[in-house]
């Protein structure tokens, strides 16, 4: 069971997490969650007055799908969230969240991982950092892609 | 035909859309290489083999024609979370 949300408004992970959470059924050992955050300060240091993150009117969506999709189909869980925003989004606001529930630990927490590491680096979105003067289009680091590569 | 550009290729291009291009059927390869020539500011971006070319929601390779009516999108690497 997954489900993957593309949302163009500001969310709660709280919320999220409470809808997750009712609706899991009792094989479930343990939850993981990962929220990911509008930082404040953009690669250089400078403060971000927002971050824009622009989306296909299809195509993104469905890369979202086919992420959580193989997420569910290769660990051992019982359910799978992917909350993902696009738009206008100011530091602070989640940008990201990703809930994994398992009968083990073991399965959620590397359900999750490679639910970001993937939507990091595969996720059909472009990415622009908007600082005081300044607006530059953020890609994947070497580091992202080297954590996407461990999941072969 | 229309182009849609996406994340950094809009900006160097100085628009999302250029709509009914005046081309001829083309390749893909050929469509890159007429808008590096009228937007030399985009040409290394565009043609520098990071950019996916993408018609009908399919993304395809150098040599896949584009029809008048198709629209094709330009896609610069991605990055979510």
């Amino acid at each position: 069971m997954w489900q993957a949300r593309l949302v163009l408004e500001p969310f709660s992970p709280a919320v999220e997490l409470a809808t997750f959470e009712h609706d899991l059924d009792d094989s479930v050992g343990g939850l993981v969650t990962f929220t990911g955050l509008a930082r404040g300060r953009g690669r250089g240091g400078a403060p971000v007055e927002c971050l824009f993150l622009q989306h296909h009117p299809r195509l993104t969506q469905t890369s979202l799908d086919e992420i959580a999709a193989a997420a569910a189909e290769r660990f051992e869980v019982a359910a799978l969230k992917v909350v993902h925003r696009a738009g206008a989004i100011a530091p602070g606001d989640a940008i990201v969240w990703v809930g994994a529930a398992a009968p083990g630990r073991r399965a959620a927490f590397e359900a999750a991982d490679y639910l970001m590491d993937r939507l990091k680096t595969e996720a059909m979105f472009w990415k622009r950092e908007d600082t005081v003067g300044q607006a530059s289009w953020v890609e994947p680091t070497e580091q992202d892609h080297r954590e996407r590569a461990r999941w072969v | 035909m229309n182009v849609r550009f996406y994340g950094c290729l809009a900006d160097l291009v100085g628009q999302e859309e250029l709509v009914d291009l005046d081309a001829a059927s083309c390749s893909v390869a050929e469509l890159r290489s007429a808008i590096a020539r009228r937007y030399p500011e985009a040409g290394a971006e565009i043609q520098g083999g990071r950019v996916r070319a993408c018609v009908g929601d399919v993304i395809v390779g150098e040599g896949h024609r584009i029809g008048a009516g198709d629209t094709v999108e330009f896609f610069p690497p991605v990055s979510g979370g």
